[in-house]
């Protein structure tokens, strides 16, 4: 059993170098440049409102798009029955069977990084989303007299909430438990979950789903950044990246979920400084529990904070209520989110997912070595330090850019030219400190 | 590089992180009064520590990052190396 030490939260073994100064330099100055440059060539119409119709693709290759959904949700299952097995019954450690890396570094970063590239896969991959449209289809042919819901449905925003708890949950079996990797736990936490969702899932159906399962509603909002999406009519379509964020829209809890990511994934960065060394002291183990607890709550509060502050300012010298500012302008959350997430967890999905390999041969451990592969180790020379460096300033930058863009653009969609820039004011600061706080924290990893 | 560190009633005497050139070769250099094991990650090399007596691991910084030198069986770390 490889143990794992502070340096790595959840899974990993190696940590990144801190990014240099003149990069933290370079970074900062260009986030500063971007924000004030937006400012200055003020567009006085909305370029990309509602400017980009996803393209659907030729009749001829729907068939095989369908054929590859259906391949997705066997997949899906497929690993979900697997992780889930192994985490229960199989050995015990963090390297001992699939479930820890398959959780922490192929779902919870791999995936998200192929949502932000691709599109909503989690909408195919979820073995929640398939096993509840099986059991619709099951009620349908032959429940159909029984009656197909309570008489009771939560309210579609407000169970968004559920997402934030779930969340929050995840981050601190994450980041704060001492041992993350513990199999059963994990195990017993899949299986909890799973339980609850199903069991939504079959009284109020996958709209259910869609609005309460956190990990669901992290991976379709950065999956809007992706090139493929629905037409409306059933059919696969094509987008320009990133553009899908103009015209999604957002609801309340929704847009705390996203809100949330950046700030568990800083607390993740901050609990590996030297500061969080001093606070930890001597303590080890359990011991740090309650420093844990606090620090994360702390730090995704902080962003919450920020945020309605920089939009409290906005709905004041627009005169637009509070709410609406909160959902309207959520969506320039999201590349942020999916900024902090390369910047913190790039190199754990080159260097750990490379663990998959050997993993796929022993799932639940043992001697086992079904494709030959079982002994494969990780070459940590596959990627240099100076390009995973580049990746995490520049998605960085990127991640402001995308922002401050998508924001600029919904404020002349929404308000009076001069309104519009007077609204941005509070969220400029706010995007800028996001952005100098994020790679702040990789100067310091 | 020399890294020297020293483990007394079970308090650890060194500094945090200790940072080295890629390809340098590294020594470290181990006191102790507890028979424990050191575990550097990722390079994966183990060091029994003796009570009372000093011991030496020699090795080349091969792999660049950030690795934990481990005490095993207490799960304590015993220092950073950072490869640059």
């Amino acid at each position: 059993m490889v143990p794992v030490g502070v340096l790595a939260h959840g899974i990993g073994v190696r940590g990144d170098l801190p990014i240099p100064v003149w990069m933290f330099a370079y970074v900062s100055g260009a986030a500063l440049v971007i924000s004030f440059l937006l400012l200055g060539s003020f567009w006085p119409k909305p370029k990309l409102q509602g400017r980009f119709t996803p393209w659907p693709l030729p009749v001829a290759t729907q068939p095989v798009a369908r054929g590859l959904g259906v391949v997705l949700r066997l997949f899906g299952l497929a690993m979900f029955a697997v992780v889930l097995w192994a985490s229960l019954a199989g050995d015990l450690g963090a390297y001992a069977t699939i479930a820890p890396v398959s959780v922490y570094v192929g779902f919870w970063v791999g995936l998200l990084f192929l949502s932000a590239v691709f599109g909503d896969v989690w909408r195919f991959l979820s073995p929640w989303e398939t096993l509840a449209l099986v059991g619709a289809a099951v009620r349908r042919r032959f429940f159909s007299h029984v009656p197909a819901h309570l008489g009771w449905r939560p309210d579609p925003v407000r169970s968004g909430w559920l997402g934030v708890v779930t969340i929050v949950g995840f981050a601190a079996l994450e980041l704060v438990h001492p041992n993350p990797p513990e199999t059963r736990l994990l195990g017993i936490a899949i299986a909890v979950y799973s339980g609850l969702m199903l069991a939504g899932a079959s009284f109020w159906g996958r709209e259910w789903l869609r609005n309460s399962e956190g990990f669901g509603v992290v991976f379709r909002h950065i999956g809007t950044m992706g090139v493929f999406c629905g037409d409306g009519r059933g059919r696969l379509a094509v987008r320009p990246p990133i553009v899908g964020l103009a015209s999604l829209r957002m609801t309340l809890p929704h847009a705390f979920v996203l809100l949330l990511m950046p700030g568990t994934t800083s607390f993740d960065g901050i609990s590996r400084t030297e500061w969080w060394a001093g606070l930890l002291g001597a303590r080890i183990g359990w011991d740090t529990v309650g420093f844990g607890t606090f620090g994360l709550l702390q730090f995704a509060a902080d962003f919450v904070v920020l945020y309605i502050a920089a939009m409290a300012v906005g709905a004041a010298v627009t005169r637009t209520p509070l709410r609406q500012m909160l959902t309207e302008f959520a969506p320039s959350i999201v590349p942020i989110a999916f900024a902090y997430h390369v910047g913190h967890y790039f190199s754990l999905v080159i260097f750990e997912g490379q663990n998959f390999l050997a993993l796929l041969s022993r799932p639940f451990g043992g001697t086992a070595d079904l494709f030959g592969t079982a002994h494969f180790e990780v070459n940590y020379l596959l990627v240099s330090t100076g390009a995973i460096a580049l990746v995490q300033a520049l998605t960085t930058v990127g991640g402001h850019l995308a922002g401050v863009v998508l924001a600029h653009d919904k404020a002349v969609s929404r308000f009076k030219p001069r309104h519009a820039l007077r609204s941005q004011y509070g969220l400029l600061v706010m995007m800028l400190a996001f952005t100098i706080a994020g790679i702040f924290l990789l100067l310091n990893a | 590089m020399i890294i020297a560190v020293t483990l007394v009633d079970g308090r650890i005497e060194a500094e945090r992180r200790y940072e080295v050139g890629f390809g340098d070769t590294v020594e470290v250099r181990v006191t102790s009064d507890v028979a424990e094991e050191v575990h550097l990650h990722g390079y994966d090399l183990l060091l029994q520590l003796e009570p009372g007596a000093e011991v030496t691991l020699v090795f080349e910084a091969s792999l660049s990052g950030v690795w934990e030198a481990e005490l095993h069986p207490s799960h304590r770390e015993l220092f950073q190396l950072q490869v640059s």
